[in-house]
């Protein structure tokens, strides 16, 4: 059980890295960067991948490492990086479509917007934490 | 922006009659609410030495998080700029779920960050038709209630309800909710830092003064000024032991009297604020920093 449970924290370490949320319009300038995409599945793009339309209404290709194996429909969130007009995909996953029948576009716009041009937010002015995880070593 | 406030979600809290829930009202308010008399048991020793368990009343506050805030925050627990939460609200996506006779390890992920959350689990929650914690699969979003508990030095989200996002609004409104909390409660703290600038707490104040007693926490505890001096005494010890009556005496015997100290301390005790703690004669405080 202790070997298990060795392998499975090893592949889910804690991290603490910061993939925000974007939009097409923030995309180019997080060229390289990890982001997140919320986007709705417009078309298949053969064997590169597919094309979303996200929140502001603008096309972005999705490119997959892996050839497609599944038909994909309505609103997905895609980790990976950014390539300036397009998105390096390292996965995606797909929303059930009852959870995204309202969805607020203009809110996730908003949200976009503000990681993009806020510093720090979420530093909680902890006198006592560091900038580390606990239980973490910075490797050297 | 054109934000609107996600009633469905909160609503189906209500529903499920969740203590820890946050109201509509108080969430469009402030950022976070604190649970109206919320009862903790609270173990303390009674004259005779032995473990009694009492009902205190203590403030207990809700606040939503990111996971990197669970992840960087001290080992006293989260403290939001300067307020002290004792309950988070996580909104993140399943990577890993683990399953053992006792508990389910979930390992989630935010944009922030990623950590694990345990769910203890016990005889009521293993039968079939308990509907307090619903299925989750991995890649599903969820909405986790806990305390984060330090446990070998690693951080973990010791939960005690988990709900499946039901609306994706619920998802953007959380981060949305996170940055505004900080940003006001920031604020706050900051205003406060110079007021609090302005107050002298010397020495040399006369010994009927009641300057500079008043809590800077904001939160009233029911104590008059007079308890107040002595509870905050008690609250800034940091031994294990507490602090002794002779050292409160010898503090405060400018200010009052031993009778009076030793009214105010059996009152205290009596109302759980305090607890003995090695003899009668050592105290702690029940929500010590």
């Amino acid at each position: 059980m202790g070997d298990h449970d060795d392998f499975e924290d090893s592949q889910f370490p804690d991290n603490d890295e910061f993939i925000p949320y974007v939009t097409a319009g923030n995309l180019a300038q997080r060229n390289g960067s990890k982001v997140t995409l919320w986007g709705k599945v417009s078309k298949v793009a053969g064997n590169e991948g597919f094309y979303v339309k996200t929140v502001d209404d603008q096309e972005v290709l999705i490119r997959l490492k892996k050839p497609l194996n599944e038909s994909l429909e309505g609103w997905c969130e895609i980790h990976g990086v950014s390539q300036g007009r397009s998105i390096l995909c390292d996965e995606y996953v797909v929303f059930p479509p009852e959870i995204t029948t309202n969805i607020d576009l203009e809110g996730h716009k908003g949200l976009a917007k503000l990681l993009s041009v806020l510093d720090d937010p979420w530093n909680l002015g902890e006198e006592n934490s560091s900038n580390q995880i606990a239980g973490v070593k910075a490797m050297e | 922006m054109g934000l609107s406030l996600y009633g469905g979600i909160i609503s189906s809290q209500i529903e499920n009659n969740d203590k820890n829930l946050l109201s509509l009202a108080h969430v469009e308010k402030k950022g976070y609410v604190r649970v109206k008399e919320a009862e903790c048991t609270i173990g303390h020793r009674n004259k005779n030495n032995q473990q009694t368990l009492s009902r205190g009343r203590r403030t207990s506050r809700t606040a939503p998080i990111v996971i990197r805030q669970a992840l960087h925050s001290g080992d006293e627990g989260i403290t939001i700029w300067g307020t002290d939460i004792q309950i988070v609200c996580v909104v993140a996506r399943v990577r890993n779920i683990r399953i053992q006779s006792t508990k389910i390890t979930y390992i989630i992920q935010d944009i922030t960050a990623r950590m694990r959350a345990v769910l203890w689990l016990d005889q009521e929650s293993m039968e079939e038709d308990d509907k307090s914690n619903p299925k989750v699969n991995i890649n599903d979003y969820i909405q986790v209630y806990g305390s984060v508990k330090t446990n070998k030095g690693k951080k973990v989200l010791m939960a005690f309800r988990i709900m499946p996002i039901t609306d994706i609004n619920a998802i953007t409104f959380h981060y949305l909710q996170c940055i505004n909390n900080k940003i006001k409660m920031e604020m706050d703290s900051k205003k406060e830092k110079v007021i609090n600038n302005n107050t002298n707490l010397g020495s040399g104040l006369p010994a009927n003064s009641m300057v500079g007693i008043t809590d800077n926490n904001g939160y009233s505890n029911g104590l008059n000024p007079r308890q107040m001096m002595v509870f905050n005494l008690i609250r800034a010890s940091t031994s294990e032991h507490g602090i002794s009556k002779q050292d409160i005496y010898a503090s405060l015997k400018d200010h009052m009297s031993q009778m009076e100290l030793e009214n105010i301390l059996e009152w205290m005790c009596g109302e759980g604020h305090i607890y003995t703690t090695m003899n009668d004669e050592h105290f702690r405080a029940t929500d010590a920093y």
